[in-house]
């Protein structure tokens, strides 16, 4: 992908893992003349673990009643089959709740580069949300890393931004096209560069 | 009489559909608790991160808690 791709589409997926300059995106802090110039999301890759464990989930309630019977525990002579129903959408409903709390982790778990900054939003559990940004004026070192077996098969892996603001180093993990999002991120802090203090380009 | 013998003789006398009752509503309280939060957690993050998908999500949260309620009713009912 050439860099003109990155400026001249205009993403309208909302589900998209590497977003050029998505519409209909914003976040809290945005400034007025703020643009957004690439949204991330870690690699569809990094959902497979979920996506077994819960076709496993899923699979379980048929396997339940054979393993019982090993044990000689006949599950159909204790419940009812109204409450053995109700047992099974139990299952189901907790199946969808870990499945749905998975996606939106993935989902909400973005980086941002925009012509002012780079900013990472964390939210790695129900009870942790952090947030942190790094004016582009301020980042001194960009090292994109494609690392491993599946990272060179999907073209994936991260980029760890070395700054001079409050968080030393950013990381941005499982990122598709480590190397464009590096590359972006480094023609912005040119642009920047150039721009006079408080300027917003 | 020996505890171990009362312990047994009180667990053997409960109908293992009881069991399944109170099993049942303790999780359904507990995924009441956990579909709230993640309700909740939804709501803060389509306010930090505005997507077009957002109010999906916060319309899936909320049935997803709208669910867990309507079945800690149907199982207090049909145990």
């Amino acid at each position: 992908m050439d860099e003109d791709t990155v400026h001249d589409i205009h993403s309208k997926n909302p589900f998209a893992v590497f977003a050029p300059q998505p519409t209909g995106v914003a976040f809290e802090s945005l400034a007025k003349r703020e643009k957004i110039i690439l949204l991330l999301r870690a690699h569809p890759v990094t959902l497979v673990p979920t996506i077994l464990s819960v076709v496993f989930l899923a699979a379980a309630p048929t396997l339940v009643p054979s393993i019982l019977s090993i044990l000689d525990i006949d599950i159909f002579s204790s419940f009812s089959v109204r409450q053995l129903i109700l047992m099974t959408v139990f299952w189901y409903l907790f199946t969808w709740g870990y499945a749905f709390y998975k996606f939106i982790i993935w989902y909400f778990n973005v980086y941002l580069l925009t012509n002012e900054r780079i900013i990472d939003i964390d939210f790695r559990g129900l009870l942790h949300k952090e947030t942190s940004f790094a004016h582009l004026n301020q980042i001194q070192d960009v090292n994109p890393k494609i690392i491993g077996f599946f990272g060179t098969l999907f073209h994936f892996g991260n980029v760890f931004i070395q700054t001079a603001a409050e968080k030393p180093e950013f990381e941005f993990s499982f990122i598709e096209r480590p190397n464009e999002v590096a590359r972006e991120i480094l023609e912005q802090v040119n642009k920047e560069s150039k721009e006079a203090p408080g300027q917003v380009e | 009489m020996p505890i171990e013998d009362s312990v047994s003789a009180l667990v053997g006398n409960v109908n293992i559909s009881l069991w399944g009752k109170l099993f049942l509503i303790l999780f359904i309280i507990f995924y009441i608790f956990f579909a709230f939060m993640l309700f909740k957690q939804i709501q803060l993050m389509t306010r930090e991160l505005a997507t077009p998908a957002a109010p999906y999500l916060k319309f899936l949260g909320l049935i997803n808690v709208g669910v867990a309620i309507a079945l800690l009713f149907i199982v207090l009912g049909i145990f």
